[in-house]
C-alpha cells in the first residue's frame, strides 16, 4: 500500500513536471521565435514586446523550475535574458539576433534534456 | 524528473542484479536487495544534501522510488516462493556430520579457511564438533554441534532449574509505563505502594524495575554510581 501511493505520487510528480516543462518551453520559444522575426525585419516595437514577454513569462516559470531543473542550466537562460534587455535598450540588432539564436539553443537544451528518451536515460 | 525515476529503477535492478550474481561473500546481515537500497539510499541521501544547485526532488525521487521497490520486492518475497528464492537466495548447508561439503562451498566461493574461521568465531575450533553447518540467506553462518560436543544443558542432568525472573523496566525518567507494570504482572496501584514506601514521587525517579516476583530496583534521578553502591 505504502509502495503504490509512493510510487503513483512519485508518477505523478514526474509527469506534472514533464508537462510543466512543456508547457512552458513551448511559451518561451513561441516569444523568442517572434522576436526573431521582428528583429530579421528589423521591427524593434515588435522585437521588444516580444522580449519583454519573453522575459516576463521566464521571470514567472523560474519560480517552479528550480524544484525540478538543475539550477546551472537555468542560471544560462537568465543570464541570456539580462543581455536580451540590455542589447535591446542599446538597439543593437547585430547582436540581439545572435544572443535571441543562443537563447533559443539553451530553452531548447532544457526543454530536450528532461525528456524520456534513450539518449537521455543512458 | 522522470529521467531520475527510470535510472534509479535501471540501476536499482542491476545492483541487485550483481549482488545476487557476487553471493553471500559480500554480504552481512542483509539480503541483496536491501543491501542495495542502503547503499544506495545514503549516497543519494549524502549528494542531494550536498549538491545545492541540484534540486532536491533530484535526490527525493528516487529514494522514494527504491523505497517503493524494497517495499514491493519484500512483499513479493512474503507472497511468493519463487521470489523469495530469486531475491534472497537458499540457505546452504555447509557441513553435515562434520563432513565439508566441497561442491555447496565452491558454489559459494567459500574457502576451507573461510569456513573454519566462521566456526572458530563461533567457539569451534574442531571441525569434527559441529553436526550441521549451514551459509543462511543473510550470509552468516549457523551450526549444531555433535551431541558429544554440546555444553551440558540442566535437562541432560534431568534438572529443573527455577525460573528465572526477568526484570521490566516500569517507570522511566518520571514516566510509569503500562507495558512494563503489565509485562511484571503488576498494576498502578502496587506501583504507587512501591513509590510512597521508598518514599519517592514518580517524577523523582529515573528508573525502577520490577519481576514478577516483586523484586524491584530503583534509581532517583541525580543519584550517582557511589549512592547506588
Amino acid at each position: 500500500m505504502i509502495a503504490a501511493v509512493l510510487l503513483a505520487l512519485t508518477a505523478a510528480l514526474c509527469i506534472g513536471t514533464h508537462r510543466f516543462l512543456e508547457h512552458s518551453t513551448s511559451r518561451l520559444l513561441h516569444s523568442l521565435d517572434r522576436a526573431d522575426t521582428a528583429v530579421a525585419q528589423n521591427d524593434l516595437p515588435a522585437a521588444t514586446a516580444a522580449i519583454t514577454a519573453f522575459c516576463r513569462d521566464f521571470e514567472e516559470d523560474n519560480r517552479r523550475l528550480p524544484l525540478f531543473i538543475p539550477h546551472e542550466k537555468l542560471d544560462a537562460v537568465e543570464e541570456s535574458t539580462a543581455l536580451l534587455t540590455l542589447l535591446l535598450s542599446q538597439q543593437d540588432t547585430a547582436h540581439l539576433a545572435e544572443e535571441l539564436s543562443r537563447c533559443r539553443w539553451r530553452v531548447e537544451h532544457l526543454r530536450q534534456s528532461e525528456r524520456l528518451t534513450l539518449t537521455n536515460i543512458f | 524528473m522522470a529521467i531520475v525515476a527510470l535510472r534509479t529503477v535501471i540501476i536499482y535492478a542491476v545492483l541487485v542484479a550483481a549482488m545476487r550474481v557476487m553471493g553471500k561473500r559480500q554480504l552481512g546481515d542483509l539480503n541483496p536487495s536491501e543491501l542495495v537500497v542502503t547503499l544506495l539510499v545514503a549516497d543519494m541521501a549524502a549528494v542531494a544534501m550536498e549538491d545545492t544547485g541540484a534540486p532536491l526532488f533530484g535526490g527525493l525521487i528516487p529514494i522514494a522510488v527504491l523505497v517503493s521497490l524494497e517495499l514491493l520486492l519484500s512483499g513479493a518475497m512474503l507472497k511468493s516462493p519463487l521470489a523469495e528464492r530469486l531475491m534472497g537466495g537458499r540457505s546452504v548447508w555447509l557441513i553435515v556430520n562434520g563432513e565439508l561439503d566441497r561442491k555447496a562451498m565452491k558454489k559459494l566461493r567459500l574457502t576451507v579457511d573461510d569456513v573454519l574461521s566462521a566456526l572458530r568465531q563461533q567457539g569451534v575450533f574442531n571441525l569434527q564438533d559441529v553436526q550441521y553447518a549451514v551459509a543462511e540467506t543473510g550470509g552468516q553462518i549457523s551450526l549444531s554441534l555433535q551431541p558429544t560436543a554440546r555444553p551440558v544443558t540442566p535437562a541432560d542432568l534431568h534438572l529443573t532449574p527455577p525460573d528465572d525472573d526477568t526484570p521490566f523496566l516500569v517507570v522511566s525518567d518520571g514516566k510509569p509505563l503500562p507495558l512494563g507494570l503489565s509485562l511484571s504482572g503488576h498494576d498502578v496501584q502496587w506501583l504507587h505502594r512501591v513509590l510512597r514506601e521508598e518514599r519517592c514521587a514518580p517524577e523523582e525517579v529515573f528508573l525502577l524495575t520490577a519481576d514478577r516476583g516483586g523484586r524491584t530496583h530503583l534509581i532517583r534521578k541525580g543519584e550517582t554510581v557511589s549512592d547506588v553502591l
